[in-house]
């Protein structure tokens, strides 16, 4: 059935429990020391090679990593498994905007009595009941934060706050207030690309995200044009999903401060920001000659940022003679590669990498060189590899109408994925 | 339900607590901010020790006067009830002094507070309190404000969950069924919705048409996890019409694209089982759920994705032909888990067809170079599993060959064992291809090693130095590893019917080396291999080598594929850790000893939930006593286990099966000639005893076999397969197999024991457990087991190894009586059945006390 688990536990990475929340009586806690002394730390197996859903006996484990955290949800049931992870994911979410990003073993161990409020919340019995940021932020309230304040009127405000938790806008509290409206927009973009040696394209698609940072006051709604009718493409429960549907345009009141409005996916029409071409050349035994030219794709007012190339180089190389036409590059005994470094890389221009690498000569007999991809990293400021555009972005506001104003600032990253060209 | 101790706490800090609380209990008349963090700080400190394992439950007094004289301070009341809930289970009776300040706190302005109490005051789990609970219970089902009426609504479900009696004679479901169809709120309405669907079981409650419709329609105001409750409840509703199927899933298509996954597979399996029985609009859901997963797989973390892609593998071991354009989506990304690259190859194995294989096993051959070594033996396991199912063999086969060049020993070792299998099944592959210069000596890994002496055993013929090969392991035999030393045996055998002048030596030294071994197995393959070729080699040939004169046989399927049934199991629990698990629900969950009475472990046996649940529900819990249809859920079938076991046998089993040789008559003439000389062979080894030996065994086992003349050797052997019970060791047997085997065979036998009080007392030890353990040990395998005081059951079964009968035993245990009544049933024949209940009754006899 669809509960998730009978207990969570966070850990850190020796398997110390940090947190303890059972929620039903049919796990004990000798569960989760099995856990660690089992998984954890079993033998010639780190924990970095098992995977996510484990069972011992009649016990399922079911855990992921974040930092250096561990956490771990336990049941004996038959439980949704794919609940279970988006919880676990949601519950690391919500704990990251409780602690502005640092979700780690020390602010579990500062704020465990807070975590445990949150775990009283966010499940009951097993089954998820709320993880939205904003609607617990409203009354589970951070020390440190509002405490300092005046007891009676945090309190006064922590109990009206209860009253609109479950309402029907459960992501947004009514009654907000900014000096100044503003909304910022971030279309975030991770290009994938796999080469081949032949210089055929293996894999190619774009997974994009639009994240939204807003401050406005009271319920805007907000209505976003984009240029094209993405196929794959997912929202935040704040979208509707019917007007999306119907005119393709995405329609919402947001949640009140950052929070990631939609995702999607494409692998048609993409404008891919580099083109690599390698050459290497094994000569002979000792020796290796490589070419590397790397071309911007994209407009010549733009640049890519730190980009980083990783031509690889086998283990046994001894020295390694560089010449590039831009930017620095040199030898990594540890990452086997030549890694070359250009900070600012403008559009529409090559550039090119020469090496050549001897090896160190053995008379033992060597294994060939597996020839692993050489990969790319960068970051390409107002470039979006999927072609997608923001053509408005209206924001209205019923009560106020006219009269309310929004600063609205939009940009654009397209960043890199998996960037790899086989040699 | 054992306490949470772990290491006692160290004397001085816990002194130091107590002290520190008693003194904020004196001062706690001045109420200001000092001492309400003085408080807080001592509280957050029990709490921390609590976490860590330390027993602070004799803080109990100190705690609750502590937090009673600041009772405005919610953070500091919800740390005492996290405190007291956390203890309340192994101090009861310090619980119930609480119970009182709980109540007042049900009854406090702040729906926050209320919410609290109420929560803490269900979560005291002691069946005794019950009482004290019903009450602000049943108000809180009435309260004004929602956040108090989902608390009490999860409430009612943990009260049933101790007591079914206490929630049916309160009225309480009916209560909650009116809130389900009245409250305006959604959280309240999703909460009332889970406890019906555990209380009543998915199916009754999805037959509420009315119902049902209503919650669709109000799905947008749920949050994610409710949406996934209503999901759940839709895909177990069976529609009236076609028309009616896609209405619905007009309606919840739009669910697909919601950001969460939980909710996007949750549709997904609603799609799924709405259209099974129409065959295109399934292929078209499909197809459309398709995108879906590929986005899936694309965007979450790893864990998700884990999750993701052992539906995607279960939807494509269904309908490779839906995916198979769609392989590209499954090619592994350098920065994937090694867990999510291992899915994704077992993925394209299955979606292997003629129209994409070279891409697929170009793009594994890539694999094959990773850093981790076990990646990369994965992508050459896949290439050669590829190769097995595909029918165009040849273009694979020779890109398998090529990563016996690779230089790199684990590639090697796995391509060598994927190669045998491959063999098993395309024999006449055997003379297309040469093994190149490997050497068994030269592959470290022992699978591999045992794989290729299989290779060179099986197809010496083609082989001409395969003796020669073989030669240094077996001067090396005792060293050898087990796998190893029983293939050089099978080796060694099947080569001296081939080319018995080079392979006499070979096979005296093996022969030598096998006998003295202690390894049980490789002896008694040692000892069955002399006792054969010494009896009659012709004989002994059919055995080992199978028959000259017929073609070689192939292994038409392995049995490490799911089969279909199987898998059809696991798609009725689709969204849940059976696909994770590949397993049904019934073989990992032990619900007979936990929880008998919830709903959900009905629904987990995957039958007849919706007609039992309610009666269970009203029937005060008697499922576990209520006779083996409720019982049979035991786990400790493990279905993954069985199959490997099965796996292990088939590899056995194929060095004996016929195949063929290209053995000249005249060689075959010169058999009986050089075993003749074997004899002489393993006397100059020293071996002169081994008759003695033979005859020692063969008085054990019943005297039969040294008696009679060779030419009865071969028959004899069989007559005695056919009567000697051999109970399969580790056999697995389905529950629902069980049942119907058990309903369909008349009882062969049935007797009553009268048991002692000790032995009574040894049964229920540890959960029955221990009794299973024993039985378990002569390989009689519990179906279930449990009940308490009046009554236990044990169903157990077991089967005979050569003539595949099974034994199903029940034993009734009436505690009072103190009498077990037995009830065996088997298909068996007499002589088997006999001396099945003779072992039974020996087994039993060795736990009475």
């Amino acid at each position: 059935m669809a509960h998730c688990c009978a207990a969570i536990y966070f850990m850190n990475i020796r398997g110390d429990i940090l947190i303890e929340r059972r929620y039903r009586d049919d796990v004990e806690r000798d569960m989760a020391e099995n856990f660690r002394t089992q998984i954890l730390n079993s033998k010639g197996e780190s924990a970095s090679l098992q995977t996510p859903v484990r069972t011992l006996g009649s016990c399922t484990f079911m855990y992921l990593r974040h930092a250096d955290l561990y956490i771990l949800m336990v049941t004996r049931n038959n439980a949704n498994v794919m609940m279970a992870f988006k919880f676990m994911t949601s519950l690391v979410d919500l704990l990251r905007s409780y602690f502005e990003g640092a979700l780690n073993e020390s602010s579990v161990k500062r704020n465990f009595v807070l975590i445990y409020e949150l775990l009283d919340e966010t499940m009951d019995y097993g089954f998820p009941q709320l993880t939205e940021p904003a609607a617990l932020k409203s009354f589970i309230l951070q020390k440190g934060v509002r405490s300092e304040l005046d007891a009676a009127s945090s309190t006064q405000q922590a109990r009206n706050a209860t009253l609109t938790v479950t309402g029907a806008v459960s992501w947004r509290r009514p009654g907000l207030k900014y000096s100044s409206n503003e909304v910022f927009l971030d279309i975030v973009e991770e290009v994938n690309l796999l080469l081949s040696s032949t210089g055929a394209v293996l894999r190619n698609d774009v997974a994009g995200k639009v994240l939204m940072k807003c401050k406005l006051s009271d319920m805007p709604e907000l209505r976003l044009g984009l240029n094209e009718a993405l196929e794959d493409v997912t929202f935040h429960q704040c979208v509707n999903l019917g007007a999306y549907e119907q005119s393709k345009v995405v329609t919402f009141i947001p949640p009140d401060g950052e929070f990631e409005l939609m995702r999607y996916r494409t692998s048609e029409g993409i404008n891919v920001p580099f083109k690599v071409i390698p050459v290497v050349k094994e000569l002979g035994r000792t020796r290796l000659e490589a070419n590397v030219s790397v071309r911007s794709l994209f407009g010549a007012k733009m640049f890519a940022l730190n980009t980083v190339v990783l031509v690889p180089v086998p283990d046994y190389t001894a020295k390694c003679n560089i010449v590039v036409t831009s930017g620095k590059a040199k030898y990594d005994a540890t990452k086997k590669a030549i890694v070359w470094k250009i900070k600012r890389f403008s559009g529409a221009c090559e550039h090119n990498l020469r090496a050549e690498v001897s090896m160190v000569s053995t008379t033992k007999e060597r294994k060939p060189w597996p020839r692993p991809p050489i990969s790319m990293s960068f970051q390409v400021p107002m470039f979006s590899a999927s072609g997608l555009r923001v053509m408005y972005l209206k924001i209205t506001e019923r009560r106020q109408g006219p009269a309310y104003s929004v600063e609205k600032w939009v940009r654009k990253v397209c960043k890199s994925g998996d960037f790899q060209v086989r040699i | 339900m054992s306490k949470p101790r772990g290491p006692t706490k160290p004397r001085g800090e816990y002194a130091e607590l107590s002290a520190q609380l008693q003194g904020l209990c004196m001062t706690g008349k001045r109420s200001n901010i000092e001492l309400r963090q003085a408080k807080k700080e001592a509280f957050k400190k029990v709490i921390n020790y609590m976490t860590l394992g330390m027993d602070m439950a004799g803080l109990f007094p100190m705690m609750t006067s502590c937090a009673n004289l600041s009772p405005d301070d919610v953070v500091l009341k919800k740390m005492l009830y996290l405190y007291i809930t956390h203890y309340a289970a192994s101090t009861p009776d310090l619980a119930l002094l609480t119970i009182n300040q709980l109540h007042k706190d049900c009854q406090d302005q702040d729906p926050t507070v209320r919410g609290l109490a109420l929560r803490s005051l269900c979560s005291l789990r002691i069946p005794n309190l019950l009482e004290y609970v019903v009450t602000p219970v049943s108000a809180g089902l009435d309260d004004r404000h929602p956040y108090v009426r989902r608390t009490a609504v999860m409430g009612v479900l943990k009260i049933w969950h101790m007591s079914p009696d206490v929630v049916e004679a309160q009225g309480l479901l009916q209560h909650v069924q009116q809130l389900l169809g009245q409250d305006g709120d959604p959280q309240v309405a999703a909460n009332c919705l889970t406890l019906l669907m555990q209380v009543q079981g998915v199916k009754r409650l999805a037959s509420n048409k009315a119902l049902m419709y209503s919650l669709i329609n109000r799905i947008k105001e749920f949050s994610d996890w409710a949406q996934c409750q209503v999901l759940e409840l839709v895909a177990h509703y069976t529609p009236g019409s076609d028309a009616e199927v896609y209405d619905l899933l007009n309606a919840l298509e739009d669910r697909l694209g919601v950001n969460n996954s939980a909710v996007v597979l949750a549709t997904i399996k609603v799609f799924l089982y709405m259209t099974l029985s129409m065959t295109a609009t399934h292929q078209q859901v499909l197809e459309r759920v398709k995108e879906q997963l590929k986005s899936l797989i694309s965007r979450e973390d790893p864990a998700a994705v884990y999750a993701v892609l052992c539906h995607a593998r279960l939807l494509v071991a269904r309908a490779p032909m839906i995916f198979e354009g769609d392989y590209m989506a499954f090619y592994c990304r350098s920065h994937d888990s090694w867990y999510v690259k291992q899915l994704k190859m077992e993925i394209l194995t299955l979606l292997a067809s003629a129209s994409n294989v070279y891409d697929i096993v170009g793009e594994l051959t890539e694999y094959t170079r990773d850093i981790s070594a076990d990646t990369a033996r994965q992508a050459v396991k896949a290439v050669g599993r590829i190769a097995l199912s595909v029918a165009d063999v040849n273009g694979i086969v020779e890109r398998l060959l090529l990563f016996l060049e690779s230089g790199y020993d684990h590639i090697v070792a796995e391509t060598l064992v994927q190669l045998k299998d491959l063999l098993r099944r395309y024999p006449d592959l055997g003379e297309v291809f040469s093994m190149g210069d490997i050497r068994p000596s030269g592959v470290a890994d022992p699978e591999a090693r045992a794989a290729l002496v299989w290779i060179l055993g099986h197809f010496g013929q083609h082989i001409d130095t395969a003796p020669y090969l073989l030669q240094p392991l077996v001067e090396a035999f005792g060293s050898e590893p087990q796998p190893v030393k029983l293939a050089l045996l099978t080796a060694a055998a099947k080569l001296f019917f081939k080319k018995p002048g080079e392979s006499r030596k070979l096979l005296g030294a093996c022969l030598a080396g096998g006998l003295n071994d202690s390894d049980q197995d490789v002896h008694d393959r040692a000892l069955l291999y002399y006792r054969l070729l010494k009896q009659d080699v012709s004989t002994a040939q059919l055995v080992i080598a199978g028959d000259p004169n017929e073609p070689q046989q192939a292994m038409p399927f392995f049995t490490d594929e799911l089969p279909q049934e199987a898998q059809q199991a696991i798609f009725d629990e689709f969204n849940t850790l059976s696909v994770v698990y590949q397993q049904p629900a019934s073989s990992f969950v032990q619900s007979a000893q936990y929880h008998a009475q919830h709903a959900d472990e009905y629904d987990a046996l995957g039958e007849a939930a919706a007609a039992d649940a309610p009666g269970s529900a009203g029937s005060s819990g008697a499922a576990a006593a209520d006779g083996g249809d409720a019982l049979l859920v035991d786990t400790s079938t493990n279905l993954l286990d069985s199959v490997q076991q099965q796996e292990a046998n088939l590899l056995d089993l194929g060095d004996d099966e016929p195949s063929s040789t290209s053995l000249a008559g005249g060689a075959a003439a010169a058999a009986p000639a050089a075993a003749a000389g074997l004899g002489g062979l393993l006397d100059d080894d020293g071996l002169g005893g081994l008759d003695s030996l033979m005859g020692g065994l063969g008085g054990l086992s019943g005297g039969s076999s040294s008696s009679n003349g060779p030419g009865q050797q071969q028959q004899q052997q069989q007559q005695q397969q056919q009567q000697q019970l051999q109970l399969s060791p580790g056999f697995k047997l389905m529950p629902g197999v069980f049942q119907e085997r058990w309903r369909a065979l008349a009882p062969a036998e049935q007797y009553v024991d009268s048991l002692n009080m000790a032995t009574l007392a040894a049964l229920a030890a540890n959960d029955h457990k221990d009794f299973c353990g024993h039985v378990g040990q002569a390989n009689v395998y519990t179906m279930a087991c449990g009940g308490a005081a009046p009554m236990f059951k044990y169903y157990f079964y077991a089967q005979d190894g050569p003539s595949q009968c099974l034994f199903l035993v029940e034993m009734v245990v009436a505690t009072a009586s103190r009498h077990a009544t037995v009830t065996i049933k088997s298909d068996a024949p007499q002589p088997l059945l006999a001396q099945f209940v003779a072992v039974w009754k020996t087994v039993l006899l060795g736990f009475y006390r």
